[in-house]
């Protein structure tokens, strides 16, 4: 017996060495010095107060809630426990590791329609997951979100986070900075850190002053297609949208989906909208869970211009500002679903003429006669694109075309001209500097570049 | 189930932990369970064939026992009638392996043939999957056939014994292909003698480790310069080429072995002793030296049930050379219904008839051992020799085959492509498991006990040894993320 007992404190002792010497490549070979998570996960367990409001989600998430200012509001400690590309499975295991030790009352998911089609075994890139659940205390939560997220073969990385970067091992420099990192004051302490624009703010809001200026709202085909077909929400988000419900509906945690404000120009090119909008209210309604999309708010209430986003689909400062205090506003009762439009549709009805974008649209040797039968194109020597206006009624358009060859030299092609065709020399590269503006109402789309 | 997967790393623990556990009366039927478990978690349909195969064969066991012990019988009448009992054992188990790995072949080739001379038809392959192992187990049920019919050994009465016989999972899918005389015996004795003993479980378990680490470290390394250069051959040259192939022979010795001898290793924690499938091959100094190194259970079973019945060496030169080339073809044909496969069996085959032409001609001197120059120029010779014939193994078809050998010749520059699938931090890191694989490999030609000396050291030692080993293999394994989980090579056969 007493053999047996031996032998298994050496396994032990063996198994305990393991542990270390994976701690040990986990310190030396992944360098997080520069990881928001790191800093949000440690902040959401060691909060001194209670976290009675929480906020999950992705980027859309952690970059348009302030719980500074949503404080105000709910007058309690609320948190942003947003995550970059956080899907469902990891909101609900996020939702059940931040319940272990707070008393929850209340918890909104953002629901934007990225996080929604996932096929889970689809999944070839497990960073979103890790990003959680490598600053997971150990649990069995931790293990069943790893376990869950993806196929066996992602397990290993899952658990050994220094195999991921095992190729460092050779690269003395990388080892050196990375100790040197971590060993530092500020990484010890957890200080707050500003990477390329974005600053970390408290309670896991994100903030970045950028402004969007709009040049990349095109796209290069005529028709907007339908992002959204039938059965959109996958049986994979399905389960998890149950499960977070039914969690909340145990643990008495009122529970409330919303969709954070993206910019018009990136919502009308997915062509249906509302389908999704409707998707997710009859899912949400056998189940009597309330679900808000902040795009569908009136203009009144919520103006939002390319100036308040950082891209098509974040929210910057300023926008984060204006959506926090309307969201703090309709959860708190002082303003009502009166806000709201019943679809996306009415609400674009409501943009008039404004031009959100632009629709690059090339023309081809096998199109070109049947669309425009009245034109010349010389397709042999020239390429040639039409310029449509991305609005949400018609619009008298003008545009303003300049080229800037890969030289660097800019030629002005047209000012202010009803013109829709634009041509370049068959071979040449380049960018093109295109604005349109609305004849009437002077506003424009700012300047589009198009590299061709 | 792989043996390079996390579904292993857990199944193995549980088996082996409840298989000493539990009375022994009952571990034989645990094993059972565990290895059909194993088997279906490739396909759970895979284990009707199993079980057929195992049936008919243990009949035929009992059958041949009872035409033995018969009374009343003539000699002539009681031969005869036992080889008709093998003749349906062989045919039936035979006929299964040709309808799931061989009838599409032939339909393919009967086409192609009545197409070539003007008859348009229209080819309607079988839709079957082929059953993982099909051709080991099928091979280890009918040598067991024969060593009863033979009277090597005698029949097998307990059916639950015979099936774990047939279905023993760590040598199940890729060998080695036991005889009955080695492993029923060692089954018959787990209800007795079967206890758990550390220091099988240690040197099981370093096993294994070897195993994992030529597969995963070494294998599936070289298999990535590999199938970059087969797969896009046409850009490559007689440099790359050449390297490639010679990886591919690392690759498949590598990948064979190691799931041998993670087999022969978890069969050991398990208290059982599997054959040794491969000794130091590439150390061989001739061809018919290799194929004494290489791949031996196979080598052993088509020379004990089909050279030696067909006549062996025993009948004049002629017959000897017309013996040989039947059994490489078949050999080239197990390995694969392709005629690639056959292509690299008959060049083996006329590799081995040289062989024997220059030693009748010449004379064999085997009473000293060359010198060690003259060794090493005849041990390169014979790799560079089986590693051109590992070009129609690797190769999808022989038409690719001889495009490789086409485009090598005729692109003789050496130069080595920008790209050929492994980085410079792989590449070293190959070139240092193939030096450690050698250093290995000499030490079991010199009949140096690695493991013995391994367990003499101090225990602080021992650790340290193996954690490093662990951890390279945790470290710079090929498997996961990135890199898919991959088969063993001669799973598909």
């Amino acid at each position: 017996m007493k053999k047996y007992f031996k032998k298994l404190a050496s396994l032990a002792l063996f198994l305990l060495f393991m542990l270390l010497i994976n701690s040990f490549f986990h310190f030396i070979l992944v360098d997080d010095s520069e990881s928001f998570t790191r800093i949000m996960m440690h902040e959401m367990y060691t909060q001194k107060e209670d976290i009675e409001v929480l906020y999950l989600g992705s980027s859309h998430c952690y970059r348009s809630l302030i719980p500074e200012v949503t404080d105000t509001y709910f007058n309690t400690n609320t948190f942003n426990a947003g995550t970059s590309l956080q899907q469902l499975d990891a909101t609900y295991a996020m939702l059940k590791e931040t319940a272990k030790s707070n008393d929850l009352r209340q918890v909104y998911v953002e629901l934007y329609y990225g996080v929604n089609g996932e096929i889970f075994a689809d999944r070839t890139d497990m960073t979103a997951t890790y990003l959680i659940s490598d600053y997971m205390k150990p649990s069995f939560n931790k293990l069943q979100l790893i376990i869950n997220a993806g196929s066996s073969e992602h397990y290993v990385n899952g658990f050994i986070l220094g195999r991921r970067n095992w190729e460092k091992l050779f690269d003395p420099g990388y080892i050196a900075q990375t100790v040197r990192r971590k060993l530092s004051e500020p990484y010890k302490n957890y200080d707050y850190i500003t990477i390329k624009g974005d600053t970390y703010c408290a309670k896991g809001y994100m903030a970045n002053d950028m402004k969007f200026s709009g040049s990349s709202n095109y796209i290069t085909s005529s028709d907007l297609g339908s992002a959204f077909y039938e059965n959109y929400i996958s049986e994979d988000c399905r389960k998890y949208i149950i499960k977070i419900i039914e969690f909340c509906e145990k643990e008495d945690i009122k529970l409330t989906f919303f969709t954070a404000p993206m910019t018009d120009f990136s919502l009308i090119t997915l062509g249906n909208y509302d389908s999704y909008i409707n998707q997710v209210n009859t899912l949400l309604s056998e189940y009597d869970v309330d679900y808000y999309d902040f795009n569908l708010c009136k203009l009144e209430y919520l103006d939002l211009s390319n100036a308040d986003y950082i891209d098509p689909q974040h929210l910057n400062t300023t926008g984060a500002t204006k959506f926090s205090n309307v969201f703090g506003q309709f959860f708190t009762g002082q303003l009502t679903e009166d806000i709201f439009h019943q679809k996306y549709a009415d609400k674009l009805s409501t943009l008039g003429t404004k031009i959100l974008g632009l629709k690059i649209i090339p023309i081809e040797d096998y199109s070109a006669d049947d669309l425009y039968p009245d034109l010349y194109f010389d397709l042999e020597n020239y390429r040639y694109w039409e310029l449509k206006p991305l609005t949400a009624g018609s619009s008298a358009v003008q545009f303003s075309v300049e080229k800037e060859a890969s030289d660097g030299t800019i030629t002005t092609l047209q000012h202010l001209d009803g013109n829709p065709f634009v041509f370049v020399p068959i071979n040449e590269t380049g960018t093109l500097h295109i604005t349109a503006t609305d004849a009437f109402t002077g506003q424009t789309t700012g300047e589009i570049l198009f590299a061709y | 189930m792989l043996f390079n997967s996390i579904e292993f790393l857990i199944f193995f623990p549980v088996v082996t932990l409840i298989f000493f556990v539990i009375p022994r009366k009952l571990r034989s039927i645990w094993l059972l369970i565990s290895s059909y478990f194993f088997y279906m978690c490739w396909n759970p349909k895979y284990a009707i064939l199993i079980a057929i195969s195992t049936l008919i064969t243990y009949i035929s066991g009992i059958m041949l026992s009872a035409t033995n012990t018969r009374g009343g019988l003539s000699e002539e009448t009681r031969t005869s009638r036992k080889k008709i009992i093998v003749g349906i054992s062989f045919l039936s188990n035979l006929g299964i392996l040709f309808v799931f790995k061989y009838a599409n072949f032939l339909i393919e080739n009967i086409c192609s043939a009545l197409n070539a001379v003007g008859l348009e038809i229209v080819e309607k392959p079988l839709d079957l999957l082929l059953p993982v192992g099909i051709s080991f187990y099928t091979f280890q049920a009918l040598s067991y056939t024969m060593d009863v019919y033979r009277g090597e050994i005698k029949a097998e009465k307990n059916f639950i014994k015979y099936a774990l016989f047939v279905s023993f999972f760590p040598q199940l899918v890729a060998g080695p292909i036991e005889r009955s005389t080695n492993l029923l015996p060692q089954i018959n004795e787990i209800a007795e003698k079967s206890r758990f003993s550390y220091e099988n479980a240690k040197s099981g378990l370093l096993l294994m480790l070897w195993g994992l680490f030529q597969k995963l470290v070494i294998a599936d390394r070289a298999a990535m310069l590999v199938n970059a250069v087969y797969d896009n051959f046409a850009a490559h040259n007689f440099l790359s080429i050449s390297l490639a192939t010679i990886c591919f022979a690392f690759q498949v010795y590598c990948d064979f072995d190691g799931y041998t001898n993670i087999a022969r290793g978890a069969s050991e924690v398990l208290g059982i002793k599997l054959m040794k499938n491969f000794r130091q091959p590439y150390f061989a100094t001739n061809i018919q030296e290799f194929w004494r190194r290489w791949h031996i259970s196979l080598t052993t079973w088509f020379t004990d049930y089909l050279y030696i019945p067909l006549g062996g060496n025993r009948k004049g030169l002629a017959r000897q050379l017309i013996n040989v080339f039947i059994v490489f073809a078949v050999s080239g044909l197990w390995h694969g219904a392709s005629w690639n496969y056959v292509a690299w069996g008959v060049l083996h085959a006329i590799y081995q008839c040289i062989g024997i032409i220059k030693r009748k001609v010449l004379g064999s001197d085997t009473s000293k051992t060359p010198a060690l120059p003259l060794r090493l120029v005849k041990i390169i010779i014979t790799f560079a020799l089986t590693d051109f014939a590992w070009i129609f193994f690797r190769a999808a078809s022989l038409t690719e085959a001889m495009a490789v050998i086409r485009q090598m010749f005729t692109n003789l520059t050496f130069t080595m492509p920008a790209d050929i699938g492994l980085n410079r931090i792989n590449m070293v890191l190959l070139l240092v498991a193939l030096v450690i694989l050698f250093i290995v490999d000499l030490c079991h030609e010199k009949n140096v006990r690695i493991s013995k000396i391994i367990f003499a050291w101090p225990k602080p030692v021992r650790w340290i040894f193996y954690l490093a080993f662990i951890w390279t293999i945790i470290m710079f394994g090929i498997y996961g993320v990135s890199y898919t989980t991959s088969q063993f090579i001669y799973f598909q056969f």
